[in-house]
């Protein structure tokens, strides 16, 4: 299936490269230059997903979010030049699947477009979770065959990873520093200044992460630990 | 409360005159005591009359009389004429006193310088056969008659004559038998009737002594109390009222009186034979005892009052004089020391008063000229010439002053002090020439050069207070000029005008910083909208680049430039984002989310983000840590970014096949982070001027960054509330960041904890939830 991607950009430019990125990957493109414009596509075509620009003329894309929020419930990303916090959080609040900010990484796009339409179009037919598998957005946790799939593409772990992950992903939300996460998964008191526990999560933010230095998933809390998001929070 | 029956007025009343009657018996013991003493009642059991005073002065005026009536006898045979009707009388009298039948005393008169012995009565042409073997001699009298004898008359008087005065001895003998009844049989019973009253006497002495000091002492204790007032407060009665020396005084003037007239009569009482005189003299004795009795208890007893209730000295003339004089000498004071006081005044009242000042300068100006035309028209030519003097003197004065005036201040104080001692020193020499005028002239100059002085120490005075009040932010002050002159009235509107100038300063001061505020906000502003006007077409370009780079280009030259390009889009990117951080965390444009961090779990995280960029550039990372891990109060998110610009600038600086030391040393005061590497290439600049922005170790700036990664960490720690410290020896580079210790015990998960089998359970219980809503990293 093809699926239609929106995007909407007020500079031309971005949105030709853009397109030819996305189509590349087969994916069949409508282009919109303001608000406006994207929202009368989405009521002429079915849309599977839209990338919308914050700072456009005539209408903004935090309007237009708000107003395709009330029609459909397609996965929209942001692009924007903002890179506030603030900005950001207002985005996601109103609606927004992801943020991308600019000037962005074209590959960090289409994975992000990726993950958006495999959740989008996966989630609603998944098959039931198994009753020992956890999973959180768009990360599986299959706790009988020892896998984990992000995006329903699966994820090649080291048994210590594996063990981080778990452990994280079975207690979401909550924050372990990794002399916890250190006594937890090797069962063993942890050394000073060790920085074992740091350098495995890492490589597993590198592996399930489209953004690994602005994780999604596994999130670092400066000075205290680290922790896997709740699902709500996602 | 209870009652004192024991300081009823009766009982004071009656102890009082207790102790009157007491002193009184005391003094009659005393007397008694003095007399018997004397007559020796103590000394023997048996003592002679004959021996006693009370004898000795019953014949002490039979001596007297003998002596008279011979010197009378001399008298008369010098000056050869009979007697006359009062010698007449007191030869009776002797006659009739000495009278062998009717006198139990004999008096010899014997004349040593002749050898002459005679008894007296043979003058008194007395018949005296009475021997006196048995008897006692109880006095000797020595006298002399004269110092030039006529030799005739004295020759038929008997005498042999000699150079020199007549010698007399009296020779008083007393029969002890005493057969007759005379003065000594008399004062003999009396002397022995006294006696008998010897020990009572003593005896009675004691006890009056004893009971009137118990008496005293109670009295002086019951003075000032009353029965049924609390025993504190102390009574005081009329008498008590009057000034202490005052009344010290009129106590003091009966007092004396009793005593002289105690003596009076005391010395009366030995001289007096009378037996009515005698209980007359005895009753004043007794009434002047009684009365110095009692003005000594009434002024004791009230002495005691006053003692306690503290009015003794208070309650005088001259602590009530002394009182007042201080009160005018303080409330003088007080008037003087108003005078210093410095004055306010606003600027209506100094120019009402500058207006009045003026009007009066010209009224007596007028009245001056007016005299001088009356003078000049009155006195014709001295008028005139009076008239010429002042103006020329008024002329001079004014130009010298002018000329004064002109001087510096150093030249005139100089000047002044110098004239002063000059003055002086004239006027001292004066005084040999003017004598007491030039003493008064000296003094009287020094006293104005004093009264000056004085005026110039509160001018200085009013200066100070007022410049302290302007000082102190009370820009509205206005200093009193009126009362000042010269200097100092200057320098007092000098500081009256200070407002102006400071209104000006800060005006000025406030614009700038308005100004500099508006401009720092425009440039954030600008600087924002502008990298968001950046950030579209670069976009754009690093898209394009990499789009370039896929397709199939011709020439090795181009892939080249392509790879340029690419490069250079990336770091530009990097740039601008740099360059907004850094400007956000100068102007403190960035929140701060401050929650206790944990310092080694932070330098654990950092160094495992950067492990495999560490790796690559072949550095080994060493994190020391205490045994007790600090904890801080700071945004860890933040300082995350701080670490990432210090080790990324490690990453890219730092000399290969080295050590990168991370080192926390903590105490309860202070966390000190330290981040210690060398450097690769040599650092032949400041640390100071490293950290200025876009300012990089590497002065061909070739390598990627933007120069701000140390300005930012630096920006960052301090908005946090830490200190950045950076040091450079010799290609040692060392960073430090000083945050303040918190005190704070860390969840255990923190810290390290032996954790329970069961992982989940022990995994929850590890856990910390994160704050709801907390924008950690979305």
């Amino acid at each position: 299936m093809t699926y239609n991607l929106l995007i909407c950009d007020d500079d031309r430019d971005i949105v030709e490269a853009l397109r030819i990125y996305l189509s590349a990957e087969g994916y069949n493109i409508f282009a919109a230059y303001t608000g406006q414009e994207a929202l009368d596509i989405v009521e002429r075509e079915t849309i599977h997903l839209a990338l919308m620009d914050i700072m456009m003329p005539v209408m903004d894309g935090i309007a237009a979010t708000v107003k395709l929020r009330e029609r459909v419930n397609i996965p929209i990303i942001l692009l924007t030049a903002k890179s506030e916090d603030t900005d950001k959080v207002l985005g996601l609040t109103i609606g927004a699947d992801d943020y991308v900010t600019k000037p962005f990484n074209p590959v960090e796009v289409v994975a992000r477009v990726k993950s958006q339409l495999r959740r989008y179009t996966l989630l609603g037919s998944m098959p039931e979770p198994k009753a020992r598998a956890v999973s959180i957005g768009g990360v599986t946790l299959d706790d009988d065959g020892k896998t984990v799939t992000v995006d329903g593409d699966p994820v090649a772990l080291t048994p210590i990873e594996y063990s981080i992950l778990r452990l994280l992903m079975k207690n979401a939300g909550r924050v372990y520093s990794s002399a916890a996460i250190y006594e937890n998964v090797w069962k063993e008191s942890a050394l000073g200044g060790d920085s074992t526990v740091a350098v495995h999560i890492r490589h597993l933010r590198e592996k399930i992460e489209i953004s690994p230095a602005e994780p999604r998933y596994l999130k670092v809390v400066w000075g205290q630990g680290y922790k896997f998001e709740k699902g709500e929070n996602l | 409360m209870r009652q004192r029956w024991y300081y009823g007025f009766a009982v004071k009343a009656a102890a009082f005159l207790l102790l009157i009657a007491l002193l009184v018996g005391a003094g009659v013991g005393a007397a008694g005591v003095v007399f018997c003493g004397e007559a020796g009642f103590y000394t023997s059991n048996q003592p002679i009359f004959a021996d006693s005073r009370q004898a000795r002065l019953v014949c002490q005026e039979y001596v007297n009389m003998a002596g008279g009536y011979l010197i009378d006898m001399f008298d008369r045979q010098l000056d050869g004429r009979g007697t006359t009707l009062a010698e007449e009388n007191d030869l009776n009298s002797l006659r009739q006193r000495l009278d062998p039948e009717n006198s139990n005393l004999k008096i010899v008169v014997e004349f040593p310088q002749n050898e002459v012995r005679r008894d007296f009565t043979d003058f008194l042409a007395l018949q005296d056969t009475r021997k006196t073997e048995d008897w006692e001699l109880i006095w000797t009298y020595y006298m002399c008659y004269g110092d030039d004898w006529n030799e005739q008359e004295l020759r038929d008087l008997g005498f042999e004559l000699s150079r020199g005065p007549l010698e007399i001895m009296l020779y008083c003998y007393l029969d002890p038998m005493m057969p007759a009844v005379d003065e000594f049989a008399h004062a003999q019973h009396k002397f022995v009737e006294m006696g008998r009253y010897a020990y009572p006497a003593l005896a009675g002495l004691i006890l009056c002594t004893l009971l009137g000091i118990a008496d005293w002492v109670f009295l002086m204790c019951a003075m000032g109390h009353r029965p049924d007032v609390d025993k504190d407060v102390i009574a005081l009665r009329f008498i008590d009222k009057i000034p202490y020396d005052l009344f010290t005084g009129l106590c003091g003037i009966p007092f004396v009186l009793c005593i002289v007239l105690l003596n009076e009569f005391w010395i009366s009482m030995n001289s007096s034979r009378n037996a009515g005189v005698m209980d007359l003299i005895i009753a004043g004795e007794l009434a002047s005892a009684v009365g110095m009795a009692i003005v000594l208890i009434v002024f004791t007893l009230s002495t005691a009052t006053r003692f306690k209730s503290r009015t003794l000295l208070r309650n005088t003339i001259v602590w009530r004089a002394c009182a007042w004089c201080w009160g005018v000498v303080t409330k003088g004071a007080g008037k003087v020391t108003a005078r210093f006081q410095p004055r306010e005044i606003s600027p209506e009242e100094q120019e009402q008063k500058q207006e009045q000042r003026a009007e009066t300068m010209n009224r007596w100006n007028e009245r001056a000229h007016g005299a001088m035309g009356w003078l000049r028209g009155a006195g014709g030519v001295i008028g005139n010439t009076i008239g010429r003097l002042w103006s020329t003197l008024r002329v001079f004065g004014a130009k010298l002053g002018k000329l004064f005036n002109g001087f510096g201040l150093t030249i005139k104080g100089q000047l002044l002090l110098f004239g002063i001692v000059a003055a002086d020193l004239f006027l001292f020499m004066m005084i040999y020439e003017l004598e007491s005028i030039g003493v008064i002239l000296l003094i009287a100059f020094n006293m104005a050069v004093y009264l000056g002085y004085l005026s110039c120490l509160r001018q200085m005075y009013w200066l100070n207070e007022g410049a302290k009040k302007i000082a102190a932010g009370d820009l509205n002050y206005r200093i009193d000029t009126d009362m000042m002159k010269w200097e100092f009235k200057e320098h007092g509107e000098t500081l009256n005008t200070i407002r102006a100038g400071i209104d000006k300063a800060v005006d000025e001061r406030m614009k700038a910083v308005e100004e500099s505020v508006k401009s720092e906000r425009m440039k954030n502003e600008l600087l924002a909208n502008v990298s968001h006007d950046i950030k579209t077409p670069l976009t754009s370009i690093i898209n394009y680049v990499d789009l370039l780079k896929k397709e199939e280009v011709q020439g090795e030259k181009a892939n080249e430039y392509i790879a340029v390009l690419d490069r250079q889009s990336i770091r530009l990117k990097k740039l601008l984002e740099d360059l907004l951080e850094a400007s956000k965390a100068s102007t403190g444009n960035i929140a701060v989310n401050a929650a206790p961090t944990s310092v080694g779990e932070l330098l654990r995280q950092v160094t495992g983000e950067y492990a495999e960029k560490l790796a690559a550039a072949g550095l080994e990372p060493i994190i020391t840590l205490p045994g007790k891990e600090a904890t801080i109060y700071a945004d860890g998110r933040l300082l995350w970014r701080v670490f990432d610009n210090l080790m990324a600038n490690i990453v890219k600086y730092a000399m290969p096949q080295t050590r990168v030391y991370l080192d926390l040393r903590s105490d309860a005061k202070m966390t000190v982070i330290a981040v210690k590497n060398v450097s690769r290439e040599r650092l032949n600049i400041a640390a100071d001027e490293l950290m200025e922005r876009f300012v990089r170790g590497d002065a061909s700036r070739s390598t990627e960054g933007s120069g701000l990664g140390l300005s930012i960490a630096q920006s960052l720690t301090e908005l946090m509330g830490g200190e950045f410290g950076l040091t450079i020896d010799g290609d040692l580079f060392k960073v430090t960041l000083t945050f303040p210790t918190m005190q704070y015990e860390p969840p255990a998960s923190q810290t390290g904890f032996e954790t329970s089998a069961g992982e989940e359970d022990g995994a929850v219980q590890n856990g910390i939830e994160t704050v709801e809503g907390e924008i950690v990293s979305l």
